[in-house]
């Protein structure tokens, strides 16, 4: 029916947005469980059953929230826990915890969408599924499971990459961020040294020239269309209140004459009260 | 960005503020982490908008066609297929893509949705839809959603790929109407019919005396001889049947979804009748009325024919703005889901700005109003309104109604009700339908030939009280020895018999259907009555009956009989 285009070099057959994946039930069950064994870690003074009060609550608010939820129970426990200038997490074990916590994250949220499906189905349906998935009863196609592998494994990689690159960048930005003991210090030599007010001009200059790049970039991004309804609004606000008055106005004369047209139309108004008066005389 | 984004962007500098401030190292890494993941991921998806978007091309390709116009034909499957190919050197997930298919559409299994996952250099997708009405339809293109893999950023996009299809009415074929067996000495020419009344045909119809001024050749010289006076031969007429449609498309034929409104029906029923006609060389005409006035197709036979007027009812069919005086909330929101479809990027955020607003208070008339300040700038940006107008949207709900139906109708939607918000008044009472119709009946009357079917297709159960202003229109048509065929779709697509009007569950949809089948049944019974009494012949509910009933009706024309009216 359709002969191939000839632009075309390898076509491939994209699939439906709600079709299913085969992995949907093994990811569902690792990110539940990688989720609760980790929240299970956290606050180990507190009570069992509160704990686990706590951790289905953060599991049931995965559908809407991702790891947000995760990400605030983590920093509550590390704002509490953690002792101040402490030298756990100076070295390696804080950077390995750290990637930890972020890989969690981007666990979590890389698989959002296949639990926001699981919660959208019944439990008994998520169970049945789960049982078949231990009982070996899926229908299994092993060249979608090959791409999904493959996929999985470049998606795997690629976060990584980011993962230990993040960590790696924040811990070198950190590093140079002056604390909180050298910071006044460093702010009272900077304050007297005499080449600080070309050095604040020039940070000055430096953030306004920044900010009109980004300004610039965002403009060119926009699309034609989108430029000039962006300069539609911008001209609608200023001038909002002039017009929304002379609209108002036009509206309410309108409105008068429709009103005193109807009253000349009704059995008792002007012109039948007229004719009226015409017949009696 | 998103609602996730932000979830996690406010948390990490409150905690990276709090692990500085009080030197909790593992608290400021963590957050700064996930700041710089956030930024990171930022600078990712910039570039992709950068670069991959801008670079997409795609094609559709409609029953292996992708030319920007063609023709479909209504109630049939059509094969869409679409091509995505990137000039950059590939597209990376995730990227969901959604052909804009209007409401003409039915799209099977929601196919035309799909995902990409991951990179791609070239991509193909299909799905299959039916078409549900005659009109026009019109794809607009296709939107994409781009987003990171983690949900943190997320861009709408319109890509325009327009194409428009005139839909033909569908039609069902309903054989050969041409006897096989030969039933006379002399066949005529196609399309041509004896006629048994004295004309100059082939055929034998009767034997008369003489009368002065008869032609010597139609002297009987035998039976004269026998009979000892003279005879003269009276040949049969051989005259075409015309048929002659009359279709209504008034507000309320037009209303309720593609495929469901009357006017459907009423097309499938000239449809078929046409192609039944014109089979046999019969030349079929149609006067198409509404609202706007009335158009004449001139009585046409052949394929070319046929086809001219089904091109007539798919351009009657489509739906022109109509102008409403009241704005629901259901118009405003649909035009909204239309816009974020087609214009997903006009209704930014960053792009579509809001004047501050302190009033109302009540949240929800906040929200309200603020929605109606997007899609009156949307609406105002499409058509080019000034300043002042696009303000008056706002606040003029006459106004922002009918500029949102336009919207819709141009976008492919069917009306959204209420259409016409007074009842008995102007052409939607009946009256002024009765006389553009009774008109339109006078004028073929007294422009028709010989012997002609006229089949009017209206919604006339609504118009009964308003029925003696077309019944003198079809008293003269009748009194002409012309054939008046009344076809009268049925709003719940049921023939009104005792039986339709059972109630078959207490559910409220039966316990509905029952009522407004009743309701039909009463009016339908009054109708017949009134029209029955003149001799014309009357159908309720487009099906096949209805088609039946009128070949019947030409049937009878062609042999130039004259029998009684029937009720189907």
């Amino acid at each position: 029916m359709s002969e191939p285009s000839k632009f075309v070099p390898a076509s491939t057959l994209l699939e439906r947005s709600q079709g299913s994946s085969q992995f949907d039930s093994l990811l569902v069950m690792a990110v539940i469980g990688c989720t609760t064994g980790f929240l299970l870690l956290l606050a180990p003074d507190m009570n069992l059953p509160l704990k686990i009060c706590l951790a289905a609550v953060i599991l049931l608010t995965l559908k809407y929230w991702g790891s947000v939820s995760v990400f605030l129970a983590v920093q509550v426990d590390l704002f509490f826990r953690e002792p101040r200038r402490s030298e756990t997490f100076q070295g390696f074990t804080g950077v390995l915890t750290v990637c930890l916590i972020v890989g969690l994250l981007m666990f979590i949220n890389r698989n959002r969408e296949i639990l926001h499906r699981a919660a959208s189905l019944s439990v008994s349906l998520t169970f049945q599924r789960f049982i078949n998935v231990f009982r070996g009863e899926i229908i299994f196609d092993s060249g979608k499971a090959v791409r999904e592998i493959s996929q999985m494994m470049t998606g795997a990689l690629r976060g990584t990459a980011v993962l230990a690159g993040c960590v790696f960048v924040s811990r070198m930005l950190l590093n140079t961020l002056p604390d909180r003991r050298s910071f006044n210090d460093s702010l009272q030599t900077w304050m007297l040294d005499q080449s600080s007010v070309p050095q604040f001009s020039m940070l000055l200059v430096a953030i306004v020239a920044a900010w009109l790049v980004c300004n610039e970039i965002s403009w060119r991004q926009l699309t034609g269309e989108q430029a000039k309804l962006y300069l539609r609004s911008v001209f609608l606000i200023i001038h909002h209140a002039d017009l929304r008055q002379l609209v108002r106005r036009r509206l309410k004369l309108r409105r008068k004459a429709a009103r005193e047209l109807s009253n000349l139309k009704s059995p008792h108004g002007i012109l039948n009260q007229k004719n009226y008066a015409g017949e009696k005389l | 960005m998103t609602g996730l984004a932000r979830g996690l962007a406010l948390p990490a500098i409150a905690g990276l503020y709090l692990g500085i401030l009080r030197e909790q190292h593992g608290l400021a890494l963590l957050s700064l982490s996930v700041l710089v993941w956030l930024l990171v991921e930022w600078s990712l998806f910039s570039w992709r908008m950068w670069l991959e978007y801008p670079k997409l091309k795609f094609e559709r390709r409609i029953n292996g066609r992708s030319e920007p116009t063609g023709i479909l034909w209504a109630g049939r499957t059509v094969d869409v297929e679409v091509r995505l190919t990137s000039a950059f050197g590939g597209i990376n997930g995730l990227v969901r893509i959604r052909d804009v298919v209007p409401e003409n559409l039915d799209v099977i299994d929601q196919a035309n949705e799909v995902t990409i996952r991951s990179r791609v250099h070239s991509a193909m997708f299909r799905y299959h839809a039916k078409v549900l009405g005659a009109g026009r339809l019109w794809l607009p293109g296709i939107r994409i959603v781009i987003q990171d893999r983690n949900g943190f950023f997320r861009a709408e996009r319109f890509i325009p790929l327009h194409q428009t299809f005139r839909v033909l009415p569908a039609f069902q074929s309903v054989g050969d109407a041409q006897p096989i067996v030969k039933r006379i000495n002399s066949q005529p020419q196609h399309g041509i019919h004896r006629l048994q009344r004295s004309g100059m045909g082939s055929e034998l119809l009767e034997l008369r005396e003489y009368v002065p001024g008869d032609p010597p050749k139609s002297i009987a010289w035998k039976v004269s001889a026998r009979r000892d006076k003279l005879m003269t031969r009276q040949y049969e007429s051989e005259v075409p049947v015309r048929l002659q449609l009359f279709v209504d498309g008034s507000i309320g034929t037009r209303s309720g979804g593609f495929g469901m409104r009357l006017l459907d029906q009423m097309n499938f029923v000239a449809a078929s009748v046409a192609k039944a006609a014109i089979s046999v060389g019969d030349p079929v005409g149609a006067i198409l009325f509404d609202e706007r006035g009335m158009r004449r197709i001139p009585a046409a036979t052949g394929d070319k024919g046929f086809h001219r007027l089904l091109e007539a009812l798919s351009d009657f069919s489509v739906n022109p703005a109509p102008i409403p005086d009241r704005l629901t909330s259901r118009l405003i929101e649909t035009a909204l889901s239309v816009a974020a479809d087609q214009f997903p990027e006009l209704l930014d955020e960053r792009i579509n700005h809001i004047p501050f607003l302190l009033f109302p208070i009540s949240p929800w008339a906040h929200r309200r109003l603020r929605t109606r300040y997007r899609l009156a700038a949307v609406i105002a940006q499409v058509y080019r309104l000034t300043p002042e107008k696009h303000l008056q949207l706002v606040f003029d709900d006459a106004l922002m109604a009918t500029f949102a139906q336009h919207f819709l109708s141009q976008s492919g939607m069917s009306w959204i009700e209420p259409v016409v918000s007074v009842r008995d008044r102007g052409f939607h009472d009946g009256m002024g339908r009765m006389d553009v119709l009774s008109n339109a009946l006078a004028n073929a009357v007294s422009q028709a030939r010989d012997n002609e079917v006229f089949v009017v297709l209206a919604d006339l159960l609504e118009c009964v009280p308003s029925l003696s202003y077309l019944m003198p229109a079809v008293k003269m048509a009748l009194a002409r020895h012309h054939r008046v065929a009344f076809v009268c779709p049925s709003p719940t697509f049921l023939r009104p018999t005792p039986d339709s009007t059972t109630i078959r569950s207490v559910s409220a949809e039966d316990l509905l259907l029952a009522a407004e089948q009743s309701r039909t049944r009463d009016l339908a019974g009054r109708l017949q009555y009134e029209l029955r009494r003149t001799g014309a012949t009357v159908s309720i509910s487009g099906e096949a009956n209805a088609i039946q009933l009128i070949l019947s009706e030409t049937a009878i024309a062609r042999t130039g009989r004259v029998s009684a009216g029937g009720v189907r």
